[in-house]
């Protein structure tokens, strides 16, 4: 099966329309096998599958908070065996039966069926998640199919080219937005821009340079052209990896990254890009003092606001810190709603550290306090708006 | 901060492709050596190679150096298959050495091709050396084919990542697996032989300018090698006692000999009286050789069994490779001083010259600046 979530909302309802793409195994793509002996080397990677289920789940679990709600999900997922320790993740909105691989043959017949939702009447929006193996073609983010390395004539065009599939969508007139999220690498190979591929899973006509475009496609990839993006231990389910992008990413439109716009609160596309490269800074990941990099890409931005989520009761980051830096120890660290201190706080870290501190608030448009508290009576506070996750807030020490 | 004063070894001379090398050996020591050092690493690399006369005859003297011209203006580009078990088999056996091998390849391979290591690079390198600090052979999933090697050693490199294109390894493994194929010897160490000829004459060529003890001029090449050298030691010393910062000494082959013979006799050397050196490093060098022939100018105590370390000096630490003709102990020649090597399955004339490019020596010299204070010690 592929449409794994399906719902009618009746005609005056916009609605949003997903494809999710989890690449995990790429058999063909090993030693011994395949037809073109450059691409014998690719590693299987289960956190790719697994990161699409946990966005399947995620897009199910927030159907209605959508800027418009899910109607339907298109899922191809190919899973891998999971490196010994890693645990596989568990679908909390399982599929009835098993979701297709994600061929080349299976994205074209699928994504058209997507796109054909799209058409289907004026109004609604398209969302399109992938996770697996990438690189860069020409200037496209593309990501690697289950078949790669399965064509004799083109062993290089097993791959689905997302960034062109983003530009194209600015013609699909009968959309009112589109948002692309990408997790996966942006390596450069001479090799796959010198192919002359064309067996490639194209969805949609290519974007057509004598037509005009509408700029209402959002997309942001993983990371920047020529880099690699990583997967890591979960912070909610023990045990299993996923895609830091996925994490960061499911942790923004969660509610980190709200913005309050015309009386509500969403995240929308506008600060997003800059959001979740701060947000990712809040993980600890384990890396030690050798951190992975992790340089999200905008490569498309829409010119009106428009919602991806409106999340309920949104909680923003706020990473607090003294100036001077290291007088911070010093301090026990509140944060009040007021700025007489007398309410109780809002949030406190009272286990003195030397590192500053992340706390999660939430999301207001009314002045909060940031106070450091010396213990003998002393405060120092800075007044600041929670309606945006803030990486920088400052407490000045005289 | 960290001062370093670099003193390189014999046949280097100034051009681009010693630019490149001496870039991304940068690179390597302040991101993998010295990483983590509060907060940096400050590389002062004195080149005194230029200083040595050009031979008369541009080294016609080098029978095994000739290499006649090729009429191809557009060489075909090099494929890299990676195919049969070569190097499967010798990390099976090996698995320390062949990966030494392998990225010495990759980072030799950069800087032949005038290319900077990346950070990707530079974050494998880490990855590959970590796995190389402990007592226990780096876990290498055993691997059939050199195909399978490849797709083991990226995963070792780093985990978790959704790129898989990359090949850098591949044509390292690829080029280690060729010339073991293209050798008449048995055994697939011996394959990585070299000619040593040229690398012999530059050698004794550089030794004899340094050793001769003047010329017709006022100061010879001998003293105005000294005076370069001297020179950055002074610079980075007036900077480490300002700052209270560390100094460290490193000299490659010959370097490691004009350090020794400088700090041996500071008062003829013109290096400041106060001079105090956290760590003399000595690399692939020979101290130790020419300690034995008496050819210093500072002479042990009569009747001693060892020569002193230098007073300046704290610590001295001196690393070889067994296979490396050109690369000495330093015990017992001298007092307070040891030795670490490590075996590699590199060329003779690799052995020498690829130190700064083997994960295993950044690993086993890691520890050392770890034991000292120098790098914090991994958590």
């Amino acid at each position: 099966m592929t449409l794994i979530f399906e719902r009618d909302l009746g005609d005056g309802v916009p609605v949003t329309h997903a494809f999710v793409v989890g690449v995990g195994a790429y058999p063909d793509a090993k030693p011994g096998k395949g037809v073109n002996k450059d691409l014998r080397a690719v590693p299987d990677v289960a956190s790719a599958a697994d990161s699409a289920k946990r966005m399947c789940d995620w897009l199910i679990e927030n159907k209605d908070k959508l800027g418009a709600p899910l109607a339907t999900l298109e899922v191809l997922i190919g899973d891998a065996a999971h490196p010994a320790g890693a645990t596989p993740y568990a679908w909390a909105n399982a599929p009835a039966a098993a979701v297709q691989p994600p061929t080349v043959e299976n994205v074209k017949a699928r994504g058209k069926a997507w796109v054909g939702r799209l058409k289907a009447r004026p109004g609604d929006t398209a969302l399109f998640y992938g996770c697996g193996h990438g690189a860069r073609w020409g200037a496209d983010p593309v990501l690697f199919l289950q078949d790669l390395n399965t064509n004799e004539d083109d062993p290089w065009g097993g791959f689905f080219n997302v960034g062109e599939t983003a530009s194209a969508f600015k013609q699909l007139d009968e959309i009112r937005s589109a948002f692309f999220f990408l997790d996966a690498c942006q390596e450069f190979s001479p090799k796959l821009e010198l192919s002359k591929t064309s067996w490639f899973a194209r969805i949609i006509k290519a974007q057509d340079p004598f037509l005009p475009s509408r700029e209402k496609v959002f997309m942001l990839s993983a990371t920047a052209a020529g880099m690699k993006t990583y997967d890591g231990v979960s912070d909610d389910v023990p045990g299993v990896r996923l895609g830091r992008f996925t994490q960061t990413l499911c942790t923004a439109l969660d509610g980190a990254a709200v913005r309050y716009e015309r009386g509500q609160w969403i995240v929308h596309p506008g600060p997003l890009y800059q959001d979740i490269k701060l947000l990712y800074g809040t993980y600890d990941w384990g890396d030690g003092d050798d951190p992975l990099p992790f340089d999200p890409t905008q490569t498309a931005l829409p010119n009106e606001v428009h919602a991806i989520v409106r999340p309920d009761a949104p909680e923003v980051p706020v990473r607090v810190f003294t100036d001077p830096a290291d007088k911070i120890a010093g301090f026990d660290l509140r944060i009040f709603a007021n700025p007489n201190r007398g309410d109780p706080c809002v949030r406190s870290r009272e286990a003195r550290a030397a590192t500053a501190w992340i706390a999660w608030v939430p999301a207001s448009k009314y002045p909060h306090f940031a106070v450091a508290d010396d213990g003998n009576g002393v405060f120092h506070q800075e007044m600041f708006n929670p309606d945006c996750p803030i990486f920088d807030q400052r407490i000045p020490i005289p | 901060m960290v001062q370093m004063v670099f003193v390189h070894g014999v046949a280097t001379r100034t051009s681009p492709a010693y630019d490149q090398e001496e870039k991304n050996r940068d690179k390597l020591f302040k991101e993998v050596l010295f990483r983590g050092a509060n907060p940096a690493l400050n590389i002062r690399a004195p080149r005194w190679g230029d200083l040595v006369p050009e031979m008369a005859n541009k080294g016609a003297s080098f029978e095994g150096d000739r290499v006649g011209s090729s009429y191809a203006a557009l060489a075909p580009a090099q494929d890299f298959e990676v195919q049969g078990a070569a190097m499967a088999e010798l990390t099976r056996a090996d698995p320390r050495a062949a990966i030494d091998a392998i990225y010495a390849t990759a980072v030799d391979r950069a800087d032949r091709r005038n290319e900077d290591l990346t950070d990707d690079d530079i974050r494998a390198f880490r990855a590959v050396v970590r796995g190389l600090a402990g007592e226990a052979a780096p876990a290498v999933p055993d691997s059939a084919t050199d195909e399978e090697l490849v797709l083991n050693l990226g995963a070792m490199g780093a985990s978790g990542s959704y790129g898989a294109i990359g090949d850098k390894l591949k044509r390292a493994v690829a080029a280690l697996a060729d010339r073991a194929r293209n050798t008449v010897s048995t055994g697939v160490s011996n394959a990585f032989r070299d000619d040593l000829n040229p690398l012999v004459g530059r050698f004794l060529g550089d030794i004899f300018v340094y050793l001769k003890a003047d010329d017709a001029q006022a100061v010879g090449t001998r003293g105005r090698i000294r005076e370069r050298v001297v020179a950055d030691i002074e610079a980075a010393h007036a900077d480490a006692k300002a700052a209270n910062d560390k100094l460290v000494l490193v000299g490659h082959s010959l370097g490691g000999v004009i350090l020794y013979d400088l700090l041996s006799s500071p008062a003829g050397s013109g290096l400041p009286a106060d001079l105090k050196v956290d760590l003399l490093l000595t690399v692939g060098s020979q101290p130790g050789f020419f300690e034995e022939m008496r050819l210093f100018d500072f002479k042990r105590p009569a009747g001693a069994a060892s020569t002193p370390r230098p007073a300046s000096v704290a610590a001295w630490h001196n690393v070889f490779d067994p296979i490396d003709v050109f690369g000495f102990p330093v015990t017992p020649m001298f007092a307070d001083a040891s030795d670490f090597k490590f075996d590699s399955v590199t060329g003779l004339l690799s052995a020498h010259t690829t130190y700064f490019k083997r994960p295993q020596f950044y690993a086993r010299a890691r520890k050392r600046l770890e034991d000292l204070g120098l790098v914090p010690k991994p958590q």
